[in-house]
């Protein structure tokens, strides 16, 4: 970085890391569709209600938390389809522990997270140690795991779980809920102002004013929106898929971790050959994705309060790749953002609400959800190759 | 750091941001195109719902009709006559299906709750995980029809289904009479954890379980399927033939897709001959037309039209607040049970055809 390559004026700054921000054209897509939900006549009424938007944000928590995971996988160039199944694997540890040995609830979901905690780091020591490719490792895990949550349960839905355990799919009191909000609104404008800060201390241009206004109004929207949107209290499994991708996008930007998981995903042996640790980054990453997916698997048990080692999870894994991919990670590794997954499942959420709002018939469903994925990727694949 | 000219910035902004236009203009327009498609009166497949759409739901208590999927023929069926019913009654229904998938089916719970449906008729995924569907409507005021499967909660509003008990009582004693009582017999389960499921097995074994005890029926092989699925039950199938080596003289399955299953292993396995009796319930056109064609012995019929026009009633009847007598007495909660119907190659066309549960070209075979 020399001098030379500082822009000449602070504002095209700011607009150039507006037209850079990949997340920025799919908040435009999110925004475009809950627009068209809060006119269409079918769904006027209800989709804009506070009701909606909660539940709406619920449903997608527990692809938000797995799609963490998956975006770090995937910024290495690998991918975890096992993930579905593990989440099964995960519900029915918990849903045993609680029913046949009578366990408190956090010792059921730290056996959980322990357990997928370990097939994820084993996916990833198999993965480095024998070079076996990520797509077969948890293509394995997809299938046994499924047949171990069926053999341990006995092929039975498992229901109802603890008492305990059912507040982890139920919500906060609206007090916490406004002082969660609060906290999120001065943690956000923080950190802001100390990139603005250190951007200014480090001799770096200065983030242009329209930037800096338009990033710290987005925040103050959105605490504003949150505060309205769960003034019941906010879902339990919304603020673990908060904290996940807060901490997901903390290990990528700030984090050695974060800046070798790049560095694998751009180019896997020039990372080796400067020093980059790939095999401890790739079972690092991969024993994440295992520990997001039993929270994930504990959030869908504890809101059905069931678990059903059959379906539970069944094709999650597809739908998490979805999310991420519409959120702008790219499948070849080395481009990917917390932020953009997270709107990426919010897209995909509120396809499905939408529909549902609007009655479309679930077997088309189907093949509107397919066409955009498609979609999404085509002029992703599109534009990529132009600006390149 | 790349090094770009401020027109370049600039060019790029515009182009980032028409593309993020395009984008949206295409998930507006698909989302648009297929909520027109649903408007337009008598779609493929469709139902009345769609008629008039929200101006027609103005003013009119919502009703939402949740099925566990519609990626099986009869179920396209459910949702017509319970659409066409309800609308006649003057309620407002939608239909909704999860694809066998219990998360998928509570967001879509939550979903008709947001747009202010008043009862819920829902086919459970998942009879046991469903107890959170009652408490979630109930406190929205909303009432719960377990529908075909039941709701394992005992807050449960009414519970409307086909008399399931009967069709493994009719299924097991058709077994009894076409194999003399005696042989191995090969079970072949629905999806575990279902209520339908396990009522069947139980008529099912208040027939053979004296036989099964006296020595004479062996039930060789017996297993659920998960999404009832009829490729799994080829599987099965297969492998009953295999360890039995071909020695089976009777199949019952729960529906009409494992059925199938059943016949295609069997016909594969040049075991047609045999005259394997298979039974099934649900009466699919194509098991239909193989009990004409003499592939399979029997399919019971659980006709629709009776049981989702008494949904659609029953529906109704909560709506207004109505108390419901079940016809059972003294069970809680209120319980209908829909007749079911034997069906063989001999009344085949009367029961099927005549009756216009399925079109004489759907099942050619039957004359």
């Amino acid at each position: 970085m020399t001098a030379a390559d500082a822009p000449r004026s602070p504002a095209p700054v700011g607009l150039r890391e507006i037209a850079s921000a990949r997340a920025l054209r799919t908040v435009f897509v999110l925004l475009a569709m809950w627009t068209l939900l809060a006119l269409h006549p079918e769904s006027r009424q209800s989709f804009l209600s506070a009701g909606n938007f909660s539940n709406l944000t619920a449903q997608v928590a527990e692809l938000v938390i797995v799609g963490v995971g998956m975006t770090l996988v995937i910024l290495i160039g690998g991918i975890d389809l096992s993930v579905g199944s593990g989440m099964a694997v995960a519900g029915v540890i918990a849903a045993k522990l609680q029913m046949d040995m009578h366990q408190p609830a956090w010792v059921a979901v730290l056996a959980a997270v322990a357990v997928c905690g370990t097939l994820g780091a084993w996916h990833g020591f198999l993965i480095t140690r024998f070079g076996i490719p990520p797509f077969i490792v948890t293509l394995s895990g997809l299938l046994s795991y499924r047949g171990i949550g069926l053999v341990i349960s006995d092929a039975r839905g498992l229901s109802p779980m603890g008492e305990d355990f059912q507040k982890l799919g139920g919500r906060l009191a609206p007090g916490t809920t406004l002082a969660i909000c609060a906290v999120g609104l001065a943690l956000g404008v923080i950190a802001v102002m100390r990139r603005k800060a250190r951007r200014a201390a480090l001799g770096l241009p200065s983030t242009g004013t329209l930037l800096l206004a338009l990033k710290l109004g987005a925040i103050v929207l959105t605490a504003a929106f949150a505060a309205v949107i769960y003034q019941d209290g906010v879902p339990v499994p919304v603020v673990i898929a908060a904290l996940a991708v807060a901490i997901g996008a903390l290990v990528l930007r700030r984090t050695r971790l974060g800046r070798y998981a790049f560095a694998i995903g751009g180019n896997s042996e020039a990372a080796r050959l400067s020093g980059v640790p790939v095999a401890k980054v790739t079972i690092a990453l991969y024993l994440a994705i295992g520990v997001l997916t039993a929270l994930a698997g504990m959030v869908a048990a504890a809101r059905t309060n069931g678990v059903t080692p059959g379906n539970m999870g069944l094709t999650r894994e597809l739908h998490v790749i979805t999310a991420v991919v519409i959120g702008g990670t790219s499948l070849t590794g080395g481009r990917g953002t917390m932020v953009g997954t997270l709107i990426g499942a919010l897209i995909f959420g509120t396809l499905s609400n939408g529909m549902n709002m609007l009655g479309v018939n679930s077997n088309w469903q189907l093949i509107i959800t397919g066409q955009i994925l498609l979609g999404a990727s085509m002029l992703d694949a599109l534009s990529s190759k132009k600006v390149a | 750091m790349r090094h770009i000219l401020p027109l370049v910035g600039k060019r790029l902004l515009v182009m980032r941001l028409s593309r993020s236009f395009v984008i949206a203009s295409f998930v507006l327009g698909s989302l648009s195109i297929t909520g027109c498609d649903k408007s337009s009166p008598g779609g493929a497949g469709g139902g009345a719902t769609g008629e008039g759409g929200a101006v027609a739901s103005e003013g009119k208590t919502k009703v939402a009709f949740l099925l566990a999927t519609l990626q099986e023929e009869r179920y396209q069926k459910d949702k017509k006559y319970f659409e066409e019913k309800a609308t006649a009654l003057g309620l407002a229904p939608f239909t909704l299906s999860a694809d066998n998938d219990n998360g998928k089916q509570l967001s879509q719970l939550e979903d008709a709750l947001s747009r202010g449906a008043k009862v819920i008729v829902v086919q459970p995924t998942d009879s046991t995980a469903a107890a959170s569907y009652v408490s979630k409507a109930h406190a929205k005021g909303a009432k719960v029809v377990s529908y075909d499967r039941s709701i394992k909660s005992d807050d449960l509003d009414v519970y409307v289904s086909h008399d399931a008990f009967k069709v493994g009582v009719i299924e097991a004693e058709e077994a009894v009479k076409a194999t003399g009582g005696k042989g191995n017999y090969v079970l072949l389960d629905g999806q575990s954890g279902h209520s339908v499921v396990a009522e069947i097995d139980r008529g099912y074994m208040s027939v053979l379980k004296p036989l099964i005890d006296k020595g004479d029926i062996k039930i060789v092989v017996q297993r659920n399927h998960d999404s009832w699925s009829p490729e799994q039950s080829l599987k099965t199938m297969e492998d009953a033939i295999a360890k039995t080596k071909g020695d089976i003289q009777a199949v019952l399955a729960n529906n009409s897709g494992m059925a199938r299953g059943a016949v295609q292993a069997i016909q594969a396995g040049n075991l047609g001959a045999k005259k394997i009796f298979i039974a099934g319930s649900d009466a699919d056109a194509a098991n239909i037309n193989s009990v004409c064609d003499g592939k399979q012995t029997i399919e019971v019929l659980k006709d629709i039209k009776p049981l989702a026009e008494k949904a659609a009633e029953v529906a109704l009847a909560l709506s207004q607040n109505k108390p419901l007598v079940g016809t059972l007495p003294d069970v809680k909660p209120p319980t209908f049970a829909i007749g079911v119907h034997l069906v063989t190659k001999d009344n085949a066309k009367a029961m099927i055809v005549d009756s216009g549960f399925h079109p004489a070209k759907a099942v050619p075979a039957c004359k």
